[in-house]
């Protein structure tokens, strides 16, 4: 599949980089641009110029020039140019400078892999289990604060809240913090956001916090929950998952997982970035979060409308939603191919319970719906099925998203967060089409 | 708002405790959960919590009508790289290519693509918005009438179209909003300006003042000696802005009552002092009072502006006598007439005012030499004028006159003035290159280029800086076979200058070159989908 210019700004660090990368994506800024299967490279500028070389496996790149930004503008703007004029590349046999730095790659990736089959080292489970004894008491006096401070906040009733501050809620938050329980923080935060936004907030904070008192009810009955929901109770609450656990997991699932939306989010310090996929044959959804400081660019590249060829290893829990690729060097394959959706909402929303069932804390899930046409009734949009079913749908895409599609049906790609569908992408006259 | 909700608002130190719940599988939920050894308030959170999880999990769709498909379901023809160079130039920072890319388009026969439709709609530019409602396309027009902000590109279509009837058009009238009336109006008064006119005397009285005011202003179309009475009737309107559409109107047509009065006022004011065998010369002698009578012609007593009265009843009594009386008045020439009135102490306000009659009336065919040329060079000479007040007015003037010349004329005149006038910079360059029509001759853009870098490369002051705004224009401009040439690197003697002006050189000259690299791409694209067809 040809990446587009939408796709290759989502590789990119910053905005900036994006518009500098465009500046410079004419041939007549390149002495030289080569293509071969594996890989794609370029000589930027006049004299000896910065070598950019692009690994087309992955979309791995690597400059010669000075930036801290990675990937570089060289790097986005060859993929751009490459992308716009393909003609300006000659397909030949790469320079030893490409050749050597792709093999490095491939050795490197190889290299990785034999690590992880590799036994790990023998570790000291006494010392192990005390540590984790020791966190597990932190949790559970966190939980028990908390649990008493909700019982306060009830006893005292939720009328009044909109006039207290953010202090109020900040500060149980950066103590569930203290705790060790980071999950149960982000919830008292989220409580934060919620109060006062909207005419129906009560509702929804009545809702929110009664959820969280669930999750806290979970977590004084852990020892009595089925492995799966223990697992998924512990990562809600903050406990992380190592390495070792997805490997004692052993889910790893291979097939070609199409990258159906993605969703980047800037925090203070860092970025966030939620991709899902979805398996062609096991027609399995997956969600990937890469973390990445703010020049940085993630770990994966993860490009949204691509196909990977890869194993995905999943990590423990009810749902079995979130997923790491568990081999490097993952292949993009070029062939189009996209997996069937929903069919109808209802399906769809059947699917949604059944997922709620397995796991009634959680956040969002992916939403693929096969054949749905763009509606308005009184001023609210709707994604609409063969059947008049509607979905609300919140997105600054509509107009873009029914201008391409004409009123006619097309394949979408979002996130259902239980009340509105944010779409990720959608296949229009078989394209795919980015809506963030 | 249930009654858990309603507890919980309150609290349960006022509510008491949790009721039990009567029935349904959440009640049955609710009840399971074990409360003895629970407080009340943890009790209701676990009810409002496995309530929020049932209620999520059996969501149901809303039933919601479908809206009506556009009847065209092919795929869009352009490439995600054209699309993605239109979106890049209906942005407000390329919004000066847009016009000719969509020119373009229209003369290859193509639409706008899907994917820009909405940016392209939402542009604010009158100009761009008349190009726009061209290259729409059946899409953009099916978009454009789902959105009601949006209207503007489809209301003309939607009340009238080349295929409407006499019958149809009249029911439109009758019964349309204000919009489609005026594009009825417009439209009945290219096919027939008495009956149009009659429709618009008929409920003209009923109409509110703005839409009168409006209405009126339409009335432009096919303005004739016909339609004189009803403009006459309207000089008594109780709206003033009508009364002044309607004088307004009036002095356009070179043979109503009102510009014969305005011939009559006006002989008094100029009159001719040389004998035969001398130069022609002219003297100007001002009203001393304000006359009653005036007032119905709509002539204001005090200026609006800083200026004097009589000055101000020159110049609006002038303005409103088409140019040609004076020439059939004294049997002259024009430039005889700037010439005859040059020196005299209130020749700057008489050849304001022929100006300004110049841009009412307009210049016929034949005047345009004769007018034309006099005035052009009189103008670029107050550019020299030691009031700034004065020099900008002759910009904005000139810039009038050019717009005034047959497009074919004006790249040849400007080019002239430029190569003549010993300091190109005085001349308001980004002013006098808006009325040229784009892209401009290969041979213009050349001679365009070459000076611009003349000047760069011997010129180091501020005033360089300033006339170099306009390569922002010329990257809209040039066409096609000069784009090598604007590309090639430009000596800008940057080790001359200060940093500031060197900067700003070189951010001029990058506008310039991502305006030629932006329409370059388009064109190529363009010729890629033609070849493809």
């Amino acid at each position: 599949m040809p990446i587009s210019l939408e796709q290759i700004a989502t590789l990119a660090p910053d905005q900036k980089s994006v518009d500098a990368a465009k500046a410079i994506a004419v041939p007549a800024f390149w002495q030289h641009i080569g293509v071969d299967p594996s890989a794609l490279w370029g000589v930027f500028g006049r004299g000896s110029g910065y070598l950019v070389k692009i690994d087309l496996a992955n979309l791995g790149s690597a400059c010669s020039c000075p930036s801290r930004k990675y990937p570089c503008k060289h790097s986005l703007a060859l993929l751009t140019l490459f992308s716009q004029i393909p003609d300006s590349a000659q397909i030949e046999t790469p320079p030893d400078w490409v050749s050597d730095w792709i093999k490095k790659r491939q050795d490197r990736a190889a290299r990785q892999a034999d690590t992880a089959k590799k036994p790990p080292k023998p570790v000291d489970r006494k010392a192990q289990a005390k540590r984790a004894e020791e966190r597990f008491q932190k949790v559970r006096t966190g939980v028990e604060f908390l649990s008493l401070w909700l019982d306060d906040l009830m006893r005292e009733g939720l009328a009044g809240l909109e006039t207290k501050p953010f202090s109020y809620w900040d500060q149980p938050a950066r103590r569930m913090i203290d705790s060790q329980a980071k999950g149960l923080a982000s919830r008292i935060w989220n409580c934060a956001e919620i109060v006062g936004n909207g005419p129906d907030w009560p509702d929804r904070l009545a809702a929110h916090l009664g959820r969280i008192k669930l999750l806290i009810h979970a977590f004084e009955r852990i020892d009595t929950l089925s492995p799966d929901l223990h697992s998924e109770v512990r990562q809600l609450i903050g406990w992380s998952t190592s390495q070792e656990e997805i490997d004692a997991q052993d889910e790893k699932v291979h097939d070609e997982w199409f990258v159906i939306g993605q969703r980047t989010e800037e925090e203070e310090r860092f970025r966030s970035q939620r991709s899902w996929l979805m398996g062609r044959q096991t027609r399995r959804e997956a969600l990937i979060l890469q973390f990445a400081s703010a020049r940085e660019s993630f770990p994966e590249t993860i490009v949204p409308g691509e196909t990977l060829d890869t194993t995905l290893a999943f990590y423990p829990g009810s749902l079995r939603q979130r997923a790491r690729i568990s081999s490097l060097g993952s292949n993009r394959v070029e062939e189009e191919i996209v997996p069937k959706g929903h069919a109808t909402i209802d399906e769809f929303l059947t699917f949604y319970a059944g997922q709620l069932a397995l796991n009634p804390w959680m956040g969002s899930c992916s939403c693929s719906l096969e054949s749905i046409t763009l509606t308005n009734e009184d001023g609210q949009w709707f994604v609409r099925d063969q059947n008049s079913a509607g979905l609300p749908i919140r997105t600054s895409h509509i107009w873009k998203l029914l201008a391409e599609s004409g009123g006619h049906p097309f394949q979408l790609f979002g996130e259902w967060n239980g009340n509105s569908l944010v779409p990720l992408g959608a296949i229009i006259h078989g394209k795919y089409r980015l809506c963030t | 708002m249930n009654e858990l909700t309603r507890q919980a608002l309150l609290g349960t130190g006022k509510s008491g405790p949790t009721p039990e719940s009567e029935s349904g599988p959440v009640d049955d939920l609710c009840n399971s959960i074990p409360a003895a050894p629970l407080s009340t308030e943890s009790a209701l959170l676990l009810k409002l919590g496995a309530t929020a999880v049932y209620e999520a999990a059996g969501i149901e769709p809303n039933t919601v009508p479908a809206i009506e498909p556009d009847h065209d379901d092919s795929a869009c023809p352009w490439s995600d790289a054209a699309s993605e160079l239109l979106e890049q130039a209906f942005s407000k920072d390329f919004v000066d290519v847009a016009p000719e890319l969509c020119r373009k388009i229209l003369d290859a026969n193509h639409v706008l693509p899907r994917a820009i439709l909405p940016v392209a709609l939402d542009t604010k530019s009158p100009e761009l918005r008349s190009k726009i409602t061209r290259c729409l396309g059946c899409r953009g027009r099916w978009l454009a009438a789902l959105n009601p902000e949006w209207n503007w590109a489809i209301s003309s279509e939607t009340s009238v179209n080349e295929n409407s009837s006499l019958p149809e058009l009249k029911r439109q009238w009758d019964e349309g909003t204000i919009a489609e009336r005026r594009a009825v109006l417009r439209k009945i008064r290219e096919i027939d300006p008495t009956q149009g006119r009659e429709w618009l005397e008929e409920t003209f009285s009923s109409d509110k003042a703005n839409d009168r005011n409006n209405l009126l202003q339409d009335l432009e179309e096919n303005l004739n000696a016909d339609d004189e009475p009803f403009l006459i009737q309207c000089l008594k309107d109780r709206s003033k802005y009508v009364r002044t559409t309607a004088i307004e109107l009036l002095a356009t047509l070179p043979e109503s009552e009102v510009v014969e009065r305005m011939k009559i006022r006006s002989a008094d004011f100029l009159l001719k002092t040389s004998s035969p065998n001398e130069d022609f010369k002219l003297k100007c002698v001002p009203p001393e009072t304000y006359p009653s009578e005036w007032e119905t012609d709509g002539i204001p007593e005090n200026p609006t502006s800083r200026k004097g009265q009589k000055s101000h009843w020159l110049d609006w009594i002038i303005s409103r006598v088409p140019p040609r009386t004076w020439t059939d008045r004294f049997d002259c020439t024009p430039e005889q007439l700037l010439n005859g009135i040059l020196n005299d102490d209130w020749g700057p306000v008489v050849i304001l005012g022929w100006t300004r009659a110049i841009r009412r009336f307009g210049l016929a065919e034949e005047d345009v030499v004769l007018w034309g040329r006099p005035m052009w060079t009189y103008w670029m000479a107050m550019l020299q004028h030691n009031v700034s007040q004065v020099r900008e007015l002759a910009g904005a003037t000139l810039s009038d006159l050019l717009g005034m010349f047959p497009e074919e004329m004006r790249e040849s005149a400007l080019m002239k003035s430029l190569r003549e006038v010993h300091e190109p910079t005085i001349l308001p360059i980004s002013d006098l290159l808006t009325p040229l029509k784009t892209p401009w001759s290969r041979g213009f853009a050349d001679a365009f280029l070459s000076l611009a870098r003349n000047l760069l490369r011997n010129r180091n002051d501020q005033k360089v800086v300033h006339w170099m705004a306009c390569l922002k224009m010329a990257g809209a401009g040039i066409p096609r076979e000069s784009f090598p040439e604007a590309m090639k690197p430009w000596n800008t003697h940057s080790g001359q200058r200060n940093f500031w002006d060197s900067a700003a050189i070189d951010k001029l000259i990058q506008e310039l070159h991502e305006r030629v690299k932006l329409r370059e791409r388009f064109y190529r694209e363009l010729d890629k989908m033609t070849a493809a067809e």
